[in-house]
């Protein structure tokens, strides 16, 4: 027949401060590290914002304006930018930047593109 | 009884801890590196096309044969190598760039856009107008004598339309624009800097007949010392064939982007591919013949080289359809480039003596003039039943560049 009683031998007052202050140490450093990664930049926004930015770079003629253009990507906006290439009167610099609702830059491109006179 | 006091069950919990905490920020680390790899990716990746884009609006950058390294932005963050190379008249253009250990590098065939901005027709004005008679229409904008065209009627034959041309009309000049004279350096490039490495009599042409030489690799030479025949031999890539007489290329041959140097280049009935064939005193096609983009038929000469002709000619047969360029350059005046009825050429020719065309041009028309003979008599700047139309001309077409205005290239092929 099973015994039902199992004796535990007490712990003594140092194993269990050492204890607890190891559990609260491991504790610390997981809620510090998952909290690092849940709050850092390389997340779902910024892999979508990568996709989107390299789409936009991707297309010859895109921005027809000079002025700054800003879209909401929903989580993120996307900002296009044309600027003057100092080395040649036809060609501009198309930077484009994915940024955060409170204006961090999670990601940005830039290329040369054709410049259009319309 | 289980010995042991809570500070062992702690350790336990705080490897088991440590090992996941590991795993995870592991994996966080590795998503990282290939996000920051795969995003540097597409930056080279930026870079390049933005290189090759500066190449495209300004070729001049890059001399013959140079290489130089561009900082895009000025910034030294974007470090691009663009070299280049001739392949007949067209650039042979490589740009790479790299960080840490990725690297990228692409190759491309370019050559000059050629588009509804460039003259369908252009005929050096030596005072005689240019007639047109029967269904001979211009579809661009011309540059010819006194600037504006005539009717006629030749061989019973009236001008049919309304109008002699759509498009600008405006005055020429007494001489052609100038051919880019990058091509005029290539092509004495190509008859005196030649190095041959493989006799066309030594291959075996019963073991093998396809000949291939991929872009990425140094070009290969095979040569003759006479006469080279190409008989059910198939060359295709970065391949010169050069021989000191004359090329004959039969119908069984298959050509691609080979580059073929002689005296005399013929081509039989029947043949299909592509190549760009330099010669100096003439290029013949037999009937039939059809040369696929970018092909190229070209007689450059100047009266200081050896053995020139006194009457370079290139002739084309009867319904060949030609897509490239036809140059003819030549130091002498009776130079001639003989278009036959339905034979059609879809891009540029240059010749800076007379055309014969009685066929069609899609595309863009240098000539000091034209001329042709039906029975008796002898017809000088008259077109009969001709169409020259750039309208026709496919879209991102490229050719050669004649003239002031600013070069452009345009991407032909990648070549990797």
């Amino acid at each position: 027949m099973a015994r039902l009683t199992q004796y535990l031998k007490g712990s003594t007052l140092v194993e269990t401060i050492i204890s607890m202050t190891l559990i609260v140490i491991i504790l610390g450093a997981s809620f510090t590290a998952l909290t690092g990664i849940a709050h850092s930049t390389l997340n779902q926004v910024r892999f979508k914002a990568r996709f989107v930015v390299k789409g936009l770079l991707s297309e010859d003629l895109l921005v027809r304006n000079a002025d700054t253009l800003q879209t909401d990507f929903g989580g993120f906006f996307i900002e296009q930018e044309l600027l003057p290439y100092d080395d040649t009167d036809n060609l501009q610099t198309l930077v484009v930047n994915a940024v955060t609702p409170d204006g961090r830059i999670i990601y940005t491109g830039r290329r040369l593109i054709v410049r259009t006179d319309e | 009884m289980v010995r042991g006091g809570i500070l062992y069950y702690t350790l336990f919990l705080m490897l088991i801890s440590v090992m996941v905490i590991t795993l995870i920020l592991m994996r966080h680390s590795l998503y990282q590196q290939t996000f920051v790899n795969r995003s540097k990716g597409d930056e080279l990746d930026c870079n390049i096309r933005s290189a090759f884009l500066i190449y495209r609006q300004n070729p001049g950058i890059l001399s013959e044969e140079d290489s130089l390294m561009i900082d895009l932005y000025k910034d030294s963050l974007a470090m691009i190598e663009l070299s280049r190379e001739s392949w007949g008249i067209f650039d042979i253009v490589t740009a790479s760039t790299g960080w840490k250990n990725l690297s990228l590098s692409r190759t491309g065939m370019f050559g000059e856009v050629i588009d509804t901005k460039d003259p369908a027709l252009y005929v050096a004005d030596h005072g005689l107008n240019v007639s047109l008679s029967g269904n001979s229409l211009i579809n661009g904008d011309s540059y010819i004598p006194s600037g504006a065209y005539r009717t006629a009627s030749i061989e019973g034959q009236p001008f049919i339309y309304n109008k002699t041309s759509i498009g600008n009309v405006k005055q020429s000049r007494s001489q052609l624009p100038d051919l880019d004279p990058i091509i005029d350096s290539t092509v004495t490039h190509l008859f005196s800097g030649l190095n041959p490495e493989i006799d066309l009599s030594d291959i075996n042409r019963k073991s093998g007949n396809l000949f291939e030489n991929p872009f990425c690799n140094p070009p290969v030479t095979y040569y003759a010392l006479h006469d080279a025949i190409l008989s059910g031999l198939s060359f295709r890539g970065r391949i010169m064939i050069y021989a000191q007489g004359t090329i004959f290329i039969d119908r069984t041959s298959v050509l691609e982007d080979v580059v073929l140097v002689a005296r005399r280049i013929v081509v039989d009935d029947g043949f299909c591919g592509s190549f760009q064939g330099f010669a100096i005193d003439s290029i013949g096609t037999g009937d039939n013949v059809s040369l696929t983009y970018p092909s190229v038929l070209a007689i450059i000469s100047r009266r200081d080289d050896d053995g020139v002709s006194l009457y370079p000619t290139i002739t084309l047969g009867k319904n060949n359809t030609i897509v490239g360029c036809i140059i003819l350059k030549a130091w002498s005046e009776n130079c001639k480039v003989v278009i036959p009825e339905t034979t059609v050429v879809t891009g540029q020719i240059y010749c800076n003596g007379s055309v014969e065309l009685r066929g069609d041009v899609y595309g863009s028309l240098f000539s000091d003039g034209f001329s042709f003979t039906r029975e008796s008599s002898t017809y000088i700047n008259h077109l009969l039943n001709s169409d020259i139309n750039m309208e026709l001309l496919p879209g991102g077409f490229a050719g050669f560049h004649a003239g002031d205005d600013k070069s452009v290239r345009t991407l032909i092929r990648w070549l990797d």
